[in-house]
């Protein structure tokens, strides 16, 4: 049995309206077809799933006016919630996850680890590596709020040098060092 | 069999080193001369009129006894330590006259560290 429900609230109207272009190929809703997705034109390649499936082309959320968002809500008790990007070599997600105290995480799927957490509370964590800045002379800015000098830790180092006894006219020449 | 104490460490955080040098000779073929000096550290000091800062002369041995550093201060701009030495025999007098070099004789230890800013 199939039905096709078309139900107005009690303040306002429910409406499906499928509008064929003036010109071009025809369209069609086909709700849902063999795949489990909304086929939004005759085109197959251009589908939306329902659940599960994928997309194979580029997806844009562009919001005309006001600010735009894509949510991604775990409703369950301790659930990860997740997006994912991965290419040929490399598989990451950017998660909230609760074997973390619900830390946002970005975590490294091909090696297992996570890389990088940002706890409820602002604490930062890097999980496996050290901090690099891409560019010198860059610093982390202690007891201001604000970017100054005197307070950015820019330098660090810590190395060996090769002493010598010698003099303000002239240095000394064939020392042995005992 | 000669054994090598020519050492020195060092740790910069910001614009401030902390130095640290161990340093024993055995002989030299010729001395140097003028005022004793601790050359080669790893970074040129502040640049400023009257702006020295000391070291601490931790061991030092085999100098003349009325020629052992007891203390220096690093030359402005430089990457050199002036060693100085009590104005006479007595530990107690000032530490304000160089060390010279012509009271050397190539066999000496010193052990010391110093902290100091860079530009």
């Amino acid at each position: 049995m199939s039905d096709i429900k078309i139900q107005p609230s009690a303040t306002g109207s429910a409406t499906v309206t499928l509008t064929a272009p003036a010109t071009g190929t025809a369209r069609t809703v086909t709700l849902p077809d063999s795949t489990d997705t909304l086929a939004i034109n005759s085109d197959v390649t251009n589908k939306l799933p329902l659940a599960g499936g994928t997309l194979t082309g580029d997806v844009s959320l562009v919001k005309a006016s006001g600010n735009s968002q894509i949510l991604v809500e775990a409703s369950g008790t301790d659930a990860y919630a997740t997006v994912r990007v991965k290419n040929d070599a490399k598989d990451y997600s950017m998660q909230i996850r609760s074997d973390q105290s619900d830390a946002w995480t970005i975590r490294d799927e091909t090696a297992g680890a996570n890389r990088l957490l940002i706890s409820s509370t602002g604490d930062v964590t890097l999980g496996t590596g050290d901090l690099i800045f891409g560019t010198a002379g860059k610093g982390i800015v202690l007891g201001s709020t604000t970017n100054t000098d005197a307070n950015t830790l820019d330098d660090y180092e810590e190395g060996t040098w090769t002493p010598t006894l010698s003099g303000t006219s002239g240095g000394p020449s064939g020392v042995n060092f005992d | 069999m000669l054994i090598l104490i020519r050492l020195g460490w060092y740790t910069k955080i910001g614009r401030q080193v902390t130095a640290a040098w161990i340093l024993g000779m055995s002989s030299w073929s010729s001395g140097p001369s003028g005022n004793a000096l601790v050359s080669g550290l790893p970074f040129n000091a502040m640049t400023g009129s009257n702006f020295n800062m000391s070291p601490v002369i931790g061991y030092s041995s085999r100098f003349n006894t009325d020629n052992a550093p007891r203390g220096g201060f690093l030359e402005s701009g430089a990457s050199v330590v002036r060693l100085l030495r009590s104005n006479d025999t007595s530990s107690r007098n000032n530490v304000n006259t160089n060390v010279s070099c012509s009271s050397l004789g190539g066999d000496e230890y010193l052990y010391g560290q110093i902290t100091y800013f860079t530009a």
